[in-house]
């Protein structure tokens, strides 16, 4: 049995390592070799039947583990749950691997549910869920093991307990009971929301590195994020995936100063939303209802496909100007969830831009900037409608021009130059830094737009995924009679990189999760007790004959529950005082404390055994003399005097100071 | 009497014991408690180890009569109760009294004699009085049977029906003495016997002053419920086949109640009860595999284990 504890114990320590593991700044190579050790440790525990690490050594580590959690927080990390994850994997490694007593088996449970706490606060991975069930499950199948092992020790007949106690049905009934704990978790999960601010939360993870969404953009910013796999949004379309491409659009830039593009105007324009409603515009021509989940970034840029005319979500206020561009007054520090509506047609209607979208002086004032004007000029082959022209030379581009995420240098005068002049490669910023400058110099307005493609579709879940690969930027020109049309000229250059339906699986997972558990809100509360509201008012019309209230409605089943737990708790509260009355008024109370102190330091008074058995195996004089004292009380009915009670406290406190067997 | 005084005699009657048997407090103790229940005493163990010396040393140190009955197999029940003989002179029947008809009647290896001989015993034991022909004799108070038996020889022997073993309140063993006093024994053996220049330290009247005073100590409730637990604990443990009647519950509060006073207290203890509950318990189980020799060791190691689990009141 007692490997059968140790086993259990050593199964909860790891899943505590695990949830430590996930804890992002903990340094997952520090945890997973302390897992190696642990399980080093249990190997030799269970082959040779006794600790790997003594008592004095266990001490002395701790000790170290702490001072190195103080060093650690004060000067290394200065991140308490990265500090204190490393500190409690350490400290559980070397529990585990001193385990004598029960206690240091419920000590184990104890640390690895601070790790999962830890990792509740830090990570939003699906795997925590996991985690999570599989602790309950172990934690509780663990205490049994553990209480039953104290119980068959107390009893004397430990030694030859039936080892056939800990076979299948015991298993199967503790994980039915487990299966009930997350029952009733889920129910408690759901009648509470998350509040998205705690203690915890705040800092505990940092935001997806993210730039060139904002107020500049360099030429050289977006080939960083090209390769990152790194999932930036989840897009639930409604309706399912478009024929057309689409394109995410972030914001707008319209100044390029020969090195990036910068905006000339700040937004301008708050909008305070109406039930969380906000609204650009009107619908146009072909309307797409999508549903975006937001990892968290450092940008206050909001994405929608292009181009959006109404976003609803759980937002204070928002930034906008005439462009399209949308803002957070702040980047996120959590993820964001929103709905957004937008008009995918391609065009946006608007009125004929100011002279800043014609703006080409760089190029007159750039050595090679004539060079470009005459390129544009070939380019657009002779058409003189601006849609003409900006589809020449978008067809131009692609034709003549290579993707590369590393373009040669070519010894022009600055990257647009070496782009269009000379090495004719480049990603999607030259080639729609290229564009958007050989418009202007044809005479149509144009601007850049940065933001994402589609990504990639999963089908299972009905969403598209964005990665931070998915980064792109493209032209908006604007085609009198049309407004302001997008036009790409970057080649198709990517790798159709399809996952496998397990990964797709997996990220349905992750979705789920994060859409119904993290991102679990009083609106989802609302909407369920209104679907249920929904699926129980038949019952509720067979009822309504019987009940005063014909619509008790939210609050007052809140109300009910609420009196109710009240009143459970009373009862529950009255019976444990009666119990514990009437269990108080036998033994005297001194009788009881030494019991109690003796116990904290595991001598244990069995059930069996009677207070001279236990007086004699302890062989303490003063516990010999408190036990004779209450042997009198209790059945020969003579109060100790008042001398012998003040004597006994300090008996008492000597007990108390009993150094562990 | 009160308690000092019950103490002091106790005390004397204790130590002139242990000058009869030496080194064997505990046993000696449970002489006592027997004597202090108004209950009979069975010793069980193997030739020579001194059990008539300590049923001898009890009598002479008690100033009252004794008997001894060496059973055999040819023992009839007449033998021990008496008989009643036709007087010529008044011609009258008259009885004789048998052995039975003394305070402290020793019957030696009771289980050599026939059931039926065993059994005149049985009304003597539990009602402390005689029948014949009608006629029953009151026997004189106090009353105390001691009887030894060897566990180990078994031919022409008559094992004790259970009811005759539920009638004695404490079965114990003497158990070989330690080497030291095994060392004393030898040594003052030569110059004297045992129980040479024992004298009396009790009368029958302090006896029965003490078995009065043995059965006013007091008993918690949950003491009570204590022995009843165990009691029921023994009627439905799967080993056992036959658990502990209400006469060893009410043997056990008795018994309990002398220790107590033994012990120089007027209150019981729970370790009263457990002390106890191997010599007034082991020997009225019946464990289930009855084949198995040594019965009462079975039985010992079968309360042990109930012991183990009953739970001892706080």
């Amino acid at each position: 049995m007692r490997s059968h504890a140790l086993a259990v114990t050593s199964i909860i320590s790891l899943l505590g390592l695990w949830a430590g593991s996930l804890v992002e700044a903990a340094g997952s190579r520090l945890i997973s070799s302390l897992s190696v050790i642990a399980v080093a440790g249990i190997a030799y525990n269970l082959a040779s039947g006794k600790p790997a690490l003594r008592l004095s050594f266990w001490n002395a580590a701790a000790l170290a583990a702490f001072v190195f959690l103080v060093a650690d927080y004060l000067a290394i990390s200065r991140d308490i749950i990265a500090s204190g994850t490393r500190f409690l994997s350490l400290i559980l490694v070397l529990k585990l691997l001193s385990i004598r007593s029960g206690r240091d088996h419920a000590i184990v449970f104890a640390v690895a549910f601070f790790l999962i706490l830890a990792a509740a606060a830090s990570t939003v991975s699906a795997v925590f869920f996991a985690v999570l069930a599989l602790y309950i499950v172990f934690v509780i199948w663990g205490m049994v093991v553990l209480n039953l092992r104290r119980d068959l020790d107390d009893s004397g007949i430990g030694t030859g307990a039936p080892e056939d106690l800990f076979g299948l049905p015991l298993f199967l009934s503790l994980t039915a009971l487990s299966a009930a704990c997350i029952v009733l978790t889920l129910a408690v999960f759901i009648s509470i929301p998350r509040m998205g601010v705690g203690i915890l939360e705040a800092g505990s993870r940092a935001p997806l590195n993210i730039s060139g969404f904002s107020e500049r953009m360099e030429m050289d910013s977006i080939a960083g994020v090209q390769l990152d796999p790194a999932i930036v949004m989840r897009v639930e379309i409604k309706g399912g995936s478009p024929p057309e491409p689409l394109y995410f659009r972030g914001a707008s830039l319209d100044f390029f100063d020969g090195s990036g593009w910068s905006r000339r105007a700040s937004l301008d324009r708050l909008i305070k939303g109406v039930d969380g409603v906000f609204t650009f515009g009107g619908p146009g021509k072909r309307t797409l209802e999508q549903k975006v989940w937001l990892e968290p970034l450092d940008t206050e840029v909001l994405f929608a496909a292009s181009n959006a005319y109404m976003v609803e979500g759980r937002l204070q206020s928002l930034w906008t100007d005439g462009s399209g561009n949308i803002r957070l007054p702040s980047a996120p520090f959590r993820r964001l969830e929103y709905a957004a509506w937008s008009d995918i047609s391609g065009g946006r209607p608007a009125r004929a831009p100011d002279g800043s979208y014609l703006d080409a002086s760089y190029l007159v004032s750039s050595p090679e900037g004539h060079l470009i004007t005459e390129l544009a000029r070939a380019a657009s082959d002779g058409r003189t409608s601006a849609l003409g022209k900006a589809l020449a030379i978008e067809e131009f581009l692609h034709k003549n021009y290579y993707y590369t995420l590393t373009p040669r240098s070519g010894g022009g005068s600055g990257p647009l130059e070496d782009f269009l002049l000379h090495t004719k490669e480049g990603w999607c910023e030259h080639f729609a830094t290229g564009m958007a400058m050989m418009l202007r110099s044809a005479g149509v307005p144009a601007r850049i737009a940065t933001g994402f493609l589609e990504g990639e579709w999963n089908e299972y879940g009905g969403y598209f995924i964005v990665r931070k690969q998915d980064a792109h930027s493209w032209v908006e020109a604007y085609i009198d009679g049309q407004g302001w049309m997008r036009f790409d000229p970057t080649p198709s250059s990517r790798r159709l990189e399809r996952h496998g339906a397990l990964f797709m699986y997996l990220d349905l997972l992750r979705h789920r999760w994060n859409r119904h558990i993290v991102n679990f809100s009083f609106s989802d509360q609302r909407a369920l007790a209104l679907a249920f509201e929904e699926k129980a008012s038949g019952l509720k019309g067979l009822l309504a004959g019987l009940l005063p209230d014909k619509r008790p409605g939210i609050k007052g089943v809140l109300a009910v529950l609420l009196v109710f737990a009240l009143a459970v708790s009373v009862a529950v509260m009255a019976l444990r005082r009666a119990r514990k009355g009437n269990a108080a008024q036998k033994a005297p109370r001194y009788y009881m404390e030494m019991l109690k102190a003796l116990s904290l330091k595991g001598m244990r008074k069995g059930p069996g055994e009677t207070p001279r058995e236990f007086a004699d195996r302890l062989g303490e004089a003063d516990v010999v003399q408190i036990t004779e004292l209450y042997l009198r009380e209790r059945y020969g009915g003579e109060r100790p005097g008042r001398v012998a009670l003040v004597r006994m406290e300090e008996t008492l406190a000597r007990i108390r100071k009993l150094k562990r067997p | 009497m009160d308690l000092r005084e019950a103490s002091a005699r106790v005390g004397a009657l204790r130590a002139n014991l242990e000058g009869a048997v030496k080194g064997k407090p505990a046993v000696i103790d449970l002489a006592i408690t027997a004597l202090l229940a108004k209950g009979h005493l069975l010793i069980e163990d193997v030739p020579g180890v001194g059990k008539s010396t300590l049923a001898h040393g009890l009598a002479k140190s008690l100033d009252c009569s004794f008997q001894r009955i060496q059973f055999t197999s040819d023992l009839l029940p007449s033998d021990i109760t008496g008989v009643t003989v036709f007087n010529q002179a008044t011609r009258a029947f008259e009885f004789r009294p048998g052995p039975v008809f003394a305070n402290i009647v020793l019957a030696d290896e009771i289980n050599r004699a026939t059931p039926k001989t065993q059994s005149a015993l049985l009304e003597a034991m539990n009602e402390r009085q005689v029948s014949i022909d009608r006629a029953t004799y009151p026997l004189p108070s106090p009353f105390m049977l001691l009887a030894t038996q060897n566990p180990i020889e078994f031919s022409g022997t008559f094992p004790l029906p259970e009811s005759q073993l539920d009638r004695f309140m404490v079965c114990l063993s003497m158990g070989y003495p330690d080497a030291e006093h095994e060392r004393l024994i030898i040594r003052s053996s030569s110059e004297k016997g045992p129980l040479e220049g024992l004298g009396p330290v009790l009368d029958a009247d302090d006896v029965e002053a003490l078995q009065d005073l043995s059965s006013r100590v007091r008993v918690d409730e949950d003491l009570v419920t204590y022995i009843l637990s165990i009691v029921s604990a023994t009627r439905s443990h799967r080993s056992i086949r036959l658990g502990l009647s209400p006469r060893a519950a009410m043997a056990m509060y008795r018994a309990a109640q002398a220790l107590a006073l033994a012990s120089g207290r007027e209150y019981c203890i729970p370790d009263d009860i457990k002390t106890l509950s191997g010599p007034v318990f082991a020997h009225r189980i019946i464990p289930a595999e009855r084949a198995l020799e040594g019965g009462f060791e079975t039985g010992l190691s079968l309360l042990k284990e109930i012991l183990g689990t009953v739970k001892v009141p706080l």
